[in-house]
């Protein structure tokens, strides 16, 4: 340490060695990578402008949470937005994890298990089956809305926690199929074969297998379906119509009236609605990438 | 589509496709194609029913056919503002897609080859994608104020001045509330297709949907991102290395020899993006409205309103079977080409 | 062969799906009869039962009362509902299902699917108007003109309200309160500086000649937050019902005026003339933004419901007479109606609850006690209204005596609620294209279309 700061240039030197592109020692590279970390640096600050606004607002009073005193910092700073918003998002928090929990984790394993079929086995119709599934990606849900409610009315999962996370389960394993389908295309299919060589039954091959190998997949549908899920408010309204049941996301549009907003309270709803969301990006951040790394370079 | 079977195993497979043996794969995957087709094709079914019908109501089902049987379709292929909404979902969905899929490729060798904080970076830009659409869509319909919002930054950085300078026009940005169409073509459209002349919406690309695309592509570019620093980690550093050795610098190596390798991943990143660019109804909704001439309404509030505030759910079920054909059409095909492609190599 | 057999299997497919699609339906409207049978039979009963005992008998049970009110002063105003119900039915247990966003337009949506499943609310909020007209056709609200005979509620509420909420000749909502809708709002001290001096009614000449003033002094003359397109449409409203009066401005509803008439497309035009008057990033704002517009100094004139008053008053902390003045466009003695009613449902699990709602709702000290919360009118005109604001205390008695016009944009109006979407597209389109004929033509083939 005390070398670095004595012999700047040899630093420089070292550190070029040391580093990931130590083969690209011009002086051209080192001026670009200092234009690009600049490049970088306004970059953040453009992203980061709307959080400042976001931030801001959530400690501002009701009336300078406006539009036109939007670059302004809180003053006074007040908490009653935070305190309000928790106030009323705290009992919601509940039922999301609820729904989110096991929704996520079913629709991650069952589009693994379609993935590794679609993608392991050739078989007739795969490819249609596979065609089919997909449009369900595309469905406007504003549109099924009616015959949904009627179909888990029939199974008397009307109103329920399970007939909500059977929606999202649905509707999600078109997309979970499609991510687990091209992670798979790049395990070698050696892998596979010589499973079934040795008598082992598709599932089995599945779980003792394919399942040990997939977690990064499973971290990238899950980061992916987990933030879908979390922010649904129209299955969650839907499906749900009783208030106390309904999942955060519901709880965080109620805050807004009909008539005027308290954009204070709304923002610091935002802000606590996305803390889970947040805490698993970047809890799971560095798999999520590795998880791309394995899965969608073939 | 059986090509595949035919090809690896024709002596073989015939006598057992006489016993009609289903494979075990097919048996294995059927639970859940017939529970998604339940939920998709089934309800499409039944909204189908909705918008050929002459007066269905939610607690009063009629399915009694309008008359003629495609009225309900007629009405809205006519109408000035479903019109303009198929054109901003062309328009939505391609800058957003290509957008935040070159931006979020940029953004991934800049984030990769930056010495420090690749996680604070990563984190930065992906952490958008967190929050609800709802109230981002505000504080977006905020930063667009053409008075108090990003217009002020423009101004006090110098940008506006300079811009005023070069240019000597005022660079006053309207955004959202901007009601300018550029590069109109119905004119050309009317000349070239004579029966063309019901579109009364102008063809071109509303300034005011750039500025939602923007928007979108503030949250979603990071989603891309990482999906992109995912491929860029898994080049083998021999690749960069023989690379370096052709005297393949800098851009020559990421033109030539990144970009190619990262064809699968934009792929499936322009599926999901396609995916959430066509359920953006909440963002849109927040953020801009309608906007002036329908400029920036998308199907998805054009179907919620007619449905809800129109109480008019045939016109709504025939606008959302004519968008959902529409995705099939351009999306599916693709998609299955795709895959096929892969799953033969 | 392949390509057979996969041809086969797809119709087989298809073919089980449509099966099941017929027998979910068939199923569900086996449900539908079952649960309309027995709504009808209870909801027979009970207003019969409420009349006779003369609100004697108190309800017990739940009590699900389902609303967009979910927060600020709209929420304060239906806790006074909810204390009034408990205080009249003590064992009565209230569920609160009120869903917030899009004007109600989110409600709406969570309605329709619960009514196509038949898990009807025993009390929701509508519009007075086509929403209403919508219920009653599909048969889920309660017949309540026995309660509004035995308990003299139609002689209460105004022959123009109590219209709206009666399809033939029955009653089918009660009324908490009434909102004014397109008064015009004006800063005091610009108006001042600008030598303007508005009277009670303001014709077309008047108001275009206080926006020259206003401009040749720098001032924006129009406050305007029209993101939502409504806000513009509310403008528009005042405007035709204030040049045309209120007769011609029904005509055009009913189909018997057109709206290619020139009187018509000349308001049109001057409705556009208007909007160049806003401030410049009033398409980037929503009301509130207009509102805060007047408030802070920005710009001079406003035209909105009297909701404004409360943003005014409440979250702008302005004083009424001192730093503000309304009136009214046209004639003051007409009153642009928004009324919040609640329906009670019919098949709903129970109905008792539902009538001691409606009970509770029309007596007139709830009626006092909604309105001074919501800003609004009470819908009883012998309500008393000593308790509320000056300038509410103006709007009532216009309310009782003057001439009631349902407001179009706000779906009060008994017609086809697509007109009044044609209104606001029709809007949305005028910002764009400035065409008045073209507007004119579109609300004409609306009107034709619902007819």
């Amino acid at each position: 340490m005390a070398s670095t700061v004595t012999t700047p240039r040899r630093t420089t030197t070292t550190h070029a060695h040391n580093g990931a592109q130590h083969h690209d020692p011009s002086m051209a590279g080192r001026r670009g990578r200092r234009w690009q970390l600049a490049l970088l640096i306004v970059l953040v600050i453009v992203f980061a402008l709307p959080f400042y606004v976001m931030v801001s607002a959530a400690f501002k009073t009701p009336l300078h949470a406006s539009v036109s005193t939007l670059w302004h910092l809180p003053n006074p700073v007040s908490l009653e937005g935070i305190r309000e918003a928790w106030a009323k998002l705290l009992p919601n928090f509940w039922t999301s994890i609820v729904v989110v929990v096991p929704a996520v984790a079913i629709s991650c394993v069952v589009g693994a298990f379609n993935g590794f079929l679609i993608s392991k086995y050739t078989f007739r119709f795969s490819n249609l089956m596979f065609s089919l599934m997909l449009v369900g990606m595309f469905i406007p849900y504003q549109a099924v809305l009616i015959p949904i409610v009627r179909f888990l009315d029939l199974m008397s999962l009307y109103g329920t926690v399970p007939g909500l996370i059977l929606v999202h389960v649905v509707y999600g394993i078109p997309i979970t199929t499609l991510i687990f389908r091209n992670y798979y295309v790049s395990v070698p299919k050696a892998l596979v074969e010589a499973a079934t060589v040795d008598g082992a039954g598709i599932v089995r091959i599945f779980r003792s297998i394919v399942m040990p190998i997939s977690l990064p997949g499973f971290v990238v549908a899950g980061i992916f379906q987990f933030t879908n899920i979390w922010n649904d408010f129209l299955f969650g309204v839907v499906v749900i119509p009783n208030p106390s049941k309904q999942p955060v996301t519901v709880a965080l549009y109620n805050l807004a009236g009909t008539q005027s907003v308290n954009w204070n309270v709304m923002m610091a709803g935002a802000l606590i609605a996305a803390v889970p969301t947040v805490a698993a990006y970047l809890g799971l951040g560095r798999y999520f990438v590795q998880g791309l790394t394995a899965g969608a370079v073939k | 589509m059986a090509s595949n079977t035919l090809v690896s195993g024709k002596a073989r497979v015939r006598p057992r496709r006489r016993r009609l043996r289903i494979p075990a794969p097919a048996l294995l995957l059927a639970p859940s194609f017939l529970i998604v087709s339940i939920f998709v094709y089934v309800f499409i079914a039944y909204t189908i029913g909705v918008s050929l019908s002459k007066a269905w109501r939610p607690a009063k089902p009629d399915f009694t056919m309008s008359d003629p049987w495609y009225k309900n379709y007629h009405s809205i292929a006519i109408s000035p503002r479903f019109q303009a909404d198929i054109r901003n979902t062309v328009i939505l969905t391609v800058v957003f897609v290509v957008g935040s899929i070159v931006g979020g490729f940029l953004l991934a060798v800049l984030v990769h080859n930056a010495l420090h904080a690749r996680g604070f970076f990563r984190g930065v830009f992906l952490l958008p994608y967190a929050l609800s659409f709802i109230v981002t869509g505000v504080v977006w319909r905020w930063l667009f104020n053409p008075v108090t919002g990003v217009n002020l930054l423009l101004k006090y950085s110098g940008v506006s001045s300079a811009y005023q300078h070069m240019t000597g026009h005022k660079l006053q940005p309207g955004w959202v509330t901007s009601p300018t169409v550029v590069g109109d073509i119905s004119g050309l459209l009317n000349k070239v297709l004579p029966g063309s002349h019901f579109i009364e919406t102008q063809l071109g690309i509303p300034v005011a949907l750039l500025a939602v695309a923007l928007a979108a592509g503030w949250q979603l570019t990071g989603f891309a991102m990482a999906m992109f620093l995912a491929g860029l980690t898994a080049i083998p550093s021999e690749v960069r290395e023989a690379a370096m050795m052709d005297g393949a610098g800098g851009r020559r190596y990421y033109l030539s020899v990144v970009v190619p390798m990262m064809k699968p991943i934009a792929v499936t990143t322009a599926v999901i993006l396609t995916y959430v660019a066509l359920k953006m109804f909440d963002l849109v909704f927040a953020m801009s409205g309608s906007g002036v001439g329908f400029a920036t309404d998308t199907p998805g509030v054009y179907v919620y309103e007619t449905m809800y505030k129109a109480l008019k759910p045939n016109l709504a079920s025939a606008a959302s079977i004519v968008m959902l054909v529409l995705v099939c059409l351009i999306v599916v095909p693709y998609l299955a080409r795709h895959s096929k492609r892969q799953g033969t190599d | 062969m392949v390509r057979k057999k996969s041809l086969a299997a797809v119709c087989l497919t298809v073919g089980a799906m449509l099966l099941a699609a017929c027998s979910s339906g068939n199923s569900s409207s086996d449900t539908a009869i079952g649960s309309s049978n027995a709504g009808g039979s209870s909801s027979a009963a009970s207003p019969a039962s409420g009349g006779s005992s003369g609100g004697g008998s108190a309800a017990t049970g739940k009590l699900e009362v389902f609303s967009w009110w979910t927060s600020g002063s709209e929420n304060a105003a239906l806790q006074e509902l909810f204390k009034a119900t408990q205080a009249a039915n003590p064992g009565i247990d209230i569920v609160n299902a009120a869903v917030a966003g899009g004007a109600g337009t989110n409600a709406q949506q969570v309605l329709a699917t619960r009514l196509s499943a038949h898990d009807i609310p025993t009390t929701w909020q509508t519009h007075a108007g086509g929403a209403l007209g919508d219920y009653v056709k599909q048969g889920v609200v309660a017949d309540l003109s026995d309660l509004y005979k035995s308990n003299g509620w139609d002689k209460a509420v105004p022959k123009t309200l109590l219209d709206s909420l009666t399809y033939d000749g029955k009653i089918y909502a009660v009324p908490t309160g009434v909102h004014r809708n397109s008064v015009l709002w004006w800063n005091k001290s610009l108006m001042a500086q600008a030598g303007v001096n508005l009277g009670d009614s303001v014709s077309w000449t008047q108001l275009s000649d206080a926006a020259k003033a206003l401009k040749a002094k720098g001032i924006t003359p129009l406050c305007l937050g029209d993101q939502d397109v409504w806000t513009a449409a509310t403008l528009l409203e005042g405007m035709l019902v204030g040049e045309l009066g209120a007769q011609e401005f029904n005509g055009l509803l009913d189909g018997s005026a057109k709206w290619s008439d020139s009187k018509v497309t000349d308001v049109v035009k001057h409705f556009d003339e208007a909007l160049t008057w806003a401030n410049a990033d009033h398409k980037a704002l929503d009301w509130t933004g207009g509102v805060a517009g007047l408030a802070n100094g920005k710009c001079a004139m406003n035209v909105m419901g009297d909701w404004a008053y409360g943003e005014l008053i409440v979250k702008n902390k302005k004083v009424d007479g001192t730093d503000f003045g309304y009136s009214i466009l046209g004639d003051p003695n007409t009153f642009i109606t928004v009324t919040d009613v609640f329906v009670v449902g019919k098949g709903s699990k129970n109905p008792d609850a539902g009538m001691a709602w409606a009970k509770a709702i029309m007596d007139p000290k709830t009626q006092t006690a909604f309105s001074k919360q919501k800003g609004s009118s009470p819908a009883r005109t012998d309500a008393d209204t000593s308790e509320l604001g000056a300038y509410q205390q103006t709007a009532a008695k216009t309310l009782a005596n003057g001439t009631l016009v349902p407001s179009l944009i706000q779906g009060q109006a008994n017609i086809d609620a697509s007109i009044g979407q044609a209104f606001s597209d029709g809007v949305t389109l005028l910002e764009g294209n400035h065409d008045a004929s073209k507007f004119a033509a579109s609300m004409d083939a609306a009107v034709a279309a619902a007819s």
